[in-house]
């Protein structure tokens, strides 16, 4: 849904790790960070939406 | 048991979009817009979508209520009014007219406003009068 | 056409089988909503057909839930379009109605009300007057797909930033029953500012109909701000009829995927 309105679905990661599994809640943190570096800025940043009421 | 839905005009502001007040077994149980109405066809703002909800509102007062001693008691209205002629009257002699404001609202009938409006000028004597939807 | 459904009307109300009909009336230079009972006259009866045909509905069912909240232990007769009787199988789905409690009153849109619909059904399995028409192929979805990133972003943020957060999309909608809804939940959707939290108040509101949604189209018609909500909704019900071939309310007994614990499907 988030694809069908611009913005894109990499943003969104949904991934279960146990809290036994610190090694693999690091790797996927640090993976998530590389996708988003590359994909920059998003589109919905607070500064864009100005308040009007 | 008995289902209606009663065409009305919302009270809030000066647009006069149309809606259906539902009501089953006398109880107002929901708001539905009047699609077939040329000022709103079939859409409504929140205040209209939720005008139902004020009228039979448990926070709306029944009885009028009157500070003695600090606090609110429920008075008559014989009193309440002999009270509030007293002390108006009071007030215009000891401060002029003008140190009385009237605020009325926007919910209430044209007719309504235009009786406080009456008293406010003909019967107090100021021009201070407004109402809720100017502020 | 109608006269086939007055007809069914006088019979349901004579023989006892229900307590009231739910329909359309004309009343005061308007179509409204009714409850008919027995005795009442039925000359008044609309299908909800104003200048155009289907042009006037109203969310029946929804009222319907009201009624039946008072009076769970009477049966009640409901004027049913193609969406409607898929509303009502999944508010049986949902328990929210007693399937032997309602009887539906089915009548089909013409062909022109389905295109305009894009309808993939627009007839009620249990149909009283009407022809069926053919359903219609979904498109709209696979158009809005054909605009670039960047332009849907900026497609859906203008129209995002046209809501009023009136809350009449959910208000009208016969599926919304919700006690406490999401939507006013203020850790989710903030509350007191326009524009509207986006994308989350629309693409949230989105998510809770994708099994839900029966495109009936009365959202679109109550947006004030004429924002395109059943092409969102087409697109969520798309996602859900391709990964989980579910269509909300096309089978009478189909329980929701989201519902049901089971491995995953296999692609």
């Amino acid at each position: 849904m988030l694809d069908f309105c611009g913005v894109e679905r990499e943003r969104l990661r949904a991934r279960w790790v146990s809290s036994a599994e610190a090694p693999e809640f690091v790797e996927e943190v640090k993976d998530f960070i590389n996708v988003l570096k590359k994909l920059g800025p998003s589109p919905l940043k607070k500064e864009l939406f100005k308040t009007i009421a | 048991m008995e289902y209606r839905n009663t065409l009305t005009t919302c009270t809030y502001c000066g647009c006069g979009c149309n809606l259906f007040l539902e009501s089953l077994d006398g109880k107002l149980t929901g708001t539905i817009p009047c699609k077939t109405f040329s000022v709103n066809e079939g859409k409504l703002c929140i205040k209209g979508w939720n005008g139902h909800q004020f009228v039979q509102s448990e926070k709306r007062l029944k009885k009028p209520l009157l500070r003695k001693n600090g606090e609110l008691t429920e008075v008559s209205w014989d009193e309440a009014l002999d009270f509030i002629a007293f002390r108006l009257k009071q007030i215009k002699q000891a401060s002029g007219p003008d140190s009385v404001g009237f605020f009325t609202s926007a919910k209430v009938t044209n007719e309504e406003n235009y009786l406080m409006q009456k008293f406010a000028r003909a019967g107090i004597g100021t021009n201070n009068i407004d109402h809720c939807a100017r502020l | 056409m109608i006269d086939q459904v007055k007809q069914r009307i006088t019979e349901l109300l004579f023989d006892g089988s229900v307590k009231g009909v739910i329909a359309l009336t004309h009343a005061n230079g308007h179509i409204t909503p009714c409850l008919f009972r027995k005795g009442d006259d039925l000359e008044t009866l609309s299908l909800g057909d104003g200048e155009t045909s289907g042009d006037t509905r109203y969310p029946l069912n929804k009222i319907l839930i009201t009624i039946a909240r008072q009076y769970p232990d009477d049966s009640f007769g409901v004027l049913v379009r193609g969406c409607d009787e898929r509303g009502l199988y999944t508010l049986f789905r949902l328990n929210q109605l007693e399937p032997d409690k309602v009887v539906p009153i089915g009548i089909s849109c013409p062909q022109s009300l389905a295109l305009q619909c894009e309808c993939k059904k627009p007839w009620p399995d249990e149909m009283v007057a009407g022809e069926k028409s053919d359903g219609v192929l979904q498109k709209q979805v696979q158009e809005a797909e054909h605009m670039d990133m960047s332009k849907r972003f900026s497609f859906w943020r203008d129209q995002f930033l046209k809501c009023v957060k009136c809350y009449g999309c959910r208000d009208i909608c016969p599926m919304c029953f919700c006690r406490e809804c999401t939507l006013e939940c203020e850790e989710l959707v903030s509350k007191g500012n326009l524009p509207v939290d986006i994308p989350v108040f629309h693409l949230t509101r989105a998510m809770h109909m994708a099994d839900r949604c029966i495109d009936c189209g009365l959202c679109e018609e109550a947006c004030p701000s004429d924002i395109p909500l059943r092409l969102l909704y087409k697109k969520t019900a798309e996602i859900m009829n391709t990964e989980f071939g579910y269509s909300s309310g096309m089978n009478k007994n189909e329980k929701s995927p989201l519902n049901i614990m089971a491995p995953a499907p296999k692609k």
